[in-house]
């Protein structure tokens, strides 16, 4: 027999203990059943209600708990982070110097020197090859990886850019000129700086 | 004197505990009252049955806490490193209510559900998340309405029991 069913058999009774009461409260709370408690339609529920202090206490964590829940689904955990890979979180120059390089777009597109035409409708929805995108809502899987250079100072920074095997030192030379030819590419070495 | 004066008169002591249930914080509280009071003044002459008339009150006054709780405003979700900041300058915390809306409440209300068996725990979902009604719940579980009231009975009052002791700080 479902909550509301028994609702209706107390509804014959006058008088409700609060154990019946108590059973009575998570429909109460929730308050979409049909045929459930109203003050409407069950004066007596409610008059018990608002004398007995055990059942409202009762059916007020009900509710506490009810508009908790509804907050509950709409926050995100705070435990939950999102990380970003190494190559995403370099210092800001770092992070400036390879936008640049992305936007010049010479050096990491190896060598490819035409023009991509501006995308059809079809294409605008499929994923464009060519330079790594900085923007990294969903990280993509694409190896980049920005070391500060031993020696580097803040006037004089050098930067090495590892993507693969590719391996390339910048200073801000080459990024003011966004010449990619002005970068000097080094041999890839497995050492980490 | 009218009848809602005489009420109100009669029943502030109760009206107000019942608030009290809901925001503890007194300001709170008497704004809640004033606002109850000026609802039964308007609306007192609807109740038919004198009988009916201390459970309409309370009625009054529960809608009128949970319409506080739930307004927008009241959803605002901080998050949690700025929680600590805000105690500091009280501006949160400043009732057990506002502590229970905290994020640490949810998400020990957020642990509990997944403490809850998959059937009840799908049934809160979709009461709660999608705000679907009772009816369509069960045609979207392909099970009974009275099956869903069941499970939504049990799971909340299982959800209640788990956090008793947080409650119990609340209310």
């Amino acid at each position: 027999m479902s909550p509301a069913s028994t609702h209706l058999n107390l509804k014959l009774r006058c008088e409700l203990s609060c154990d019946e009461v108590e059973a009575l409260l998570p429909l109460i709370a929730d308050g979409g059943a049909a045929g459930a408690p109203e003050q409407n339609n069950d004066p007596a529920l409610f008059a018990h209600l608002a004398t007995c202090d055990r059942c409202q206490a009762s059916l007020a964590a009900y509710d506490l708990i009810d508009v908790a829940l509804v907050q509950s689904v709409t926050v995100k955990p705070a435990s939950v982070r999102v990380l970003r890979p190494r190559w995403a979180r370099p210092a800001p120059l770092a992070a400036a110097l390879a936008a640049t390089l992305m936007l010049s777009g010479g050096w990491l597109t190896l060598g490819t020197t035409t023009r991509p035409s501006p995308p059809t409708v079809a294409a605008r929805s499929m994923p464009i090859p060519g330079p790594v995108t900085v923007a990294a809502a969903s990280p993509p899987t694409i190896d980049i990886e920005i070391v500060t250079m031993p020696g580097s100072t803040a006037a004089h920074p050098h930067y090495l850019i590892r993507r693969g095997e590719q391996v390339m030192l910048v200073s801000p030379p080459s990024i003011q000129a966004e010449a990619p030819s002005s970068a000097r590419q080094a041999s890839y070495s497995p050492n980490r700086y | 004197m009218d009848a809602a004066a005489t009420l109100l008169i009669h029943e502030e002591q109760a009206l107000r505990r019942t608030i009290a249930r809901y925001v503890k914080h007194a300001t709170i509280v008497d704004d809640l009252f004033q606002e109850i009071s000026l609802k039964v003044m308007r609306r007192i002459d609807s109740v038919r049955d004198p009988q009916a008339l201390r459970g309409w009150l309370f009625q009054l006054a529960r809608n009128a806490c949970l319409d506080w709780l739930r307004a927008p405003e009241r959803r605002t979700t901080i998050p949690s490193e700025h929680l600590a900041q805000r105690d500091a300058v009280g501006d949160l915390g400043r009732n057990p209510a506002d502590k229970f809306m905290a994020n640490e409440r949810i998400a020990a209300v957020q642990r509990a559900l997944k403490e809850l068996p998959e059937s009840q725990r799908e049934v809160l979902r979709l009461r709660v998340d999608e705000g679907l009604d009772h009816e369509a719940i069960a045609l979207r579980l392909g099970i009974s309405r009275q099956a869903v009231e069941v499970r939504l009975c049990r799971g909340r009052a299982r959800l209640k029991e788990q956090l008793e002791d947080i409650i119990q700080g609340d209310l």
